[in-house]
């Protein structure tokens, strides 16, 4: 890796790890909220990995110590990052089979870092300073790096299952997107490390080292760092994702509505004030109050015309409406009259738009636009 | 400042919480905070009227009145318009409890015709198109909390 991209990570890291400390200490999360306190050490550790693995850093442990020392620090920090991240998903989702696996994650961190402890003392100290090849040089590599990687893999299947397994229950929206966003960075870290596992195996069987998969590998580090990154968005930034994919779902039943808001608008006056199309950006920004805009637009024109027919037709017609606007306001007022408009909002909305669609599909002539008619070819 | 951004200030000042949201709960709450006992009364109403908000001479009374006989949905719509003229520090008439009782009796008629006087007008860019305008603003973005808290919830 570019020492540029090393150090920069290593600063992300401890980045993240440092902002959220004043509100640890603050808050003495270590009583009050045991599990943001244990996000807290994870992302701690995470950073420390970062340091272990930048080459300075990595190269001055292990001259003042012994031989790839950087790499056990590294691996022990990872594998703690991991066991955190997944025990704390799997205490905040207690499903039961959560809570049935839970008891095994520490016994399993204890045996991987034993057994990484073990092949760097037997194996790894006494090899040569390993380089950032795809493929291990050594044996003591290959088996210090399988160690590693297959705990990773099992790790992050773990928490992407930990998540998906309560994912149904949670009724709260922005919630689940965030659920979501985990167990896609879950899953990415899984496959990023089993790509990492097989190109491992390339000591053993070269055809598993091939560039393909070394450029998968790249790909799928990418795309969980991004994950990782998005994980710690602010809320703001899902409610307006979701906001967005709320509109674009909207949007067609807006268009449908349109129809009977500018039937609407041509019989009956303004009321409170003359509203303009939105665009579509303008719409996608604000789906809920456009859509509402529209319901209210034809609550005022249904009321109007209910009041104009209820009384003599004299009024309608002194009203500006020629014998054709009658007829059209008659025609809405009878496709809106069976429209059931007691429900919630989304009800209601559902009953205009078949209305809406219903009067598009049957709608009135005017004499010139029958004089005017031509066949298509 | 534009009449969104003006809601929006005026709402986040309320300090309402919309995800338990009811129309007699809100009204309640506005009426604390203006230190005014607000009354919503179902009426029928003339043509081209939806709603109405009078404000009492003599007791720290405000007065809605909006369309009986039309779905709940567009009830709520024009009381919160109406509370809108109230937040919004608009001027309105004002009526005495007198007047009221004998309006409610049907002895007499409120002052609608005039009402729509102080309200209507041709011109967009008239001061009393701003009220309309501005009230019918705060009280739709008031109801796209409502409907967007129920779909976050």
């Amino acid at each position: 890796m570019n020492a540029l991209i090393e150090i920069t990570l290593c600063a992300l890291a401890w980045a993240v790890a440092l902002i959220r400390l004043p509100s640890i200490l603050r808050s003495k999360a270590w009583r009050s909220d045991r599990i943001a306190f244990r996000i807290w050490i994870a992302a701690f550790f995470f950073a420390l990995t970062m340091t272990f693995l930048e080459t300075l850093i990595g190269d001055w442990i292990n001259r003042l110590s012994s031989a790839n020392l950087s790499r056990l620090l590294a691996y022990s920090s990872v594998s703690m990052t991991l066991y955190l991240t997944a025990s704390s998903f799997m205490i905040t989702f207690p499903t039961p089979k959560n809570r049935r696996q839970l008891p095994y994650l520490k016994p399993y961190l204890l045996f991987t870092m034993g057994l990484l402890v073990i092949l760097y003392v037997l194996l790894v100290s006494h090899g040569p300073r390993w380089g950032e090849m795809p493929v291990p040089a050594t044996l003591g590599e290959m088996l210090f790096k399988t160690t590693l990687f297959s705990y990773a893999v099992v790790l992050c299947v773990i928490m992407a299952l930990a998540c998906y397994r309560y994912l149904n229950q949670e009724m709260v929206a922005i919630t689940k997107v965030r659920i979501i966003a985990i167990i896609l960075t879950a899953t990415g870290g899984a496959a990023f490390f089993f790509t990492k596992l097989i190109l491992n195996l390339g000591f053993i069987w070269s055809p598993l080292s091939s560039p393909w998969i070394l450029s998968l590998s790249k790909m799928l580090m990418v795309a969980t760092a991004i994950l990782w990154g998005g994980s710690f968005l602010h809320n703001n930034v899902y409610t307006r994702v979701l906001s967005f994919l709320r509109g674009v779902r909207y949007w067609p039943v807006y268009r449908d509505l349109n129809y009977l808001v500018n039937s609407l608008d041509r019989l009956c006056p303004v009321v409170a004030f003359e509203e303009e199309k939105p665009s579509l950006g303008k719409f996608l920004r604000n789906s809920e109050y456009y859509l509402y805009r529209a319901t209210i637009r034809i609550f005022d024109g249904k009321t109007f015309i209910e009041d104009l027919l209820s009384r003599e037709k004299g009024e309608g017609l002194s009203f500006g409406w020629d014998e054709l606007s009658y007829q059209e306001a008659n025609q809405i007022h009878q496709v809106l009259e069976n429209i059931y408009a007691s429900g919630d909002f989304w009800d209601i909305v559902r009953g205009f738009r078949i209305a809406s669609k219903n009067l598009s599909r049957n709608r009135l002539y005017s004499p010139q636009e029958v004089l005017t008619w031509r066949p298509q070819s | 400042m534009n009449p969104r951004s003006q809601s929006e200030k005026i709402l986040a000042e309320l300090q309402y919480d919309f995800r338990s949201f009811t129309i007699e709960d809100f009204i309640r709450w506005i009426g604390e905070i203006k230190g005014r006992q607000i009354f919503s009364i179902p009426l029928q109403m003339p043509i081209g009227m939806f709603g109405a908000w009078l404000s009492d001479d003599e007791e720290p009374n405000e007065y809605i009145f909006y369309r009986d006989h039309v779905p709940a949905m567009y009830q709520i719509h024009i009381q919160l318009h109406e509370l809108a003229h109230l937040l919004l520090g608009h001027p309105t008439l004002h009526i005495n409890r007198e007047t009221l009782a004998a309006a409610l009796d049907g002895k007499r008629e409120l002052l609608f015709n005039v009402l729509a006087q102080l309200r209507s007008t041709e011109k967009t860019e008239d001061e009393k198109s701003v009220y309309e305008l501005e009230s019918e603003t705060l009280a739709s973005i008031i109801q796209e909390q409502i409907i967007r808290h129920s779909k976050l919830e």
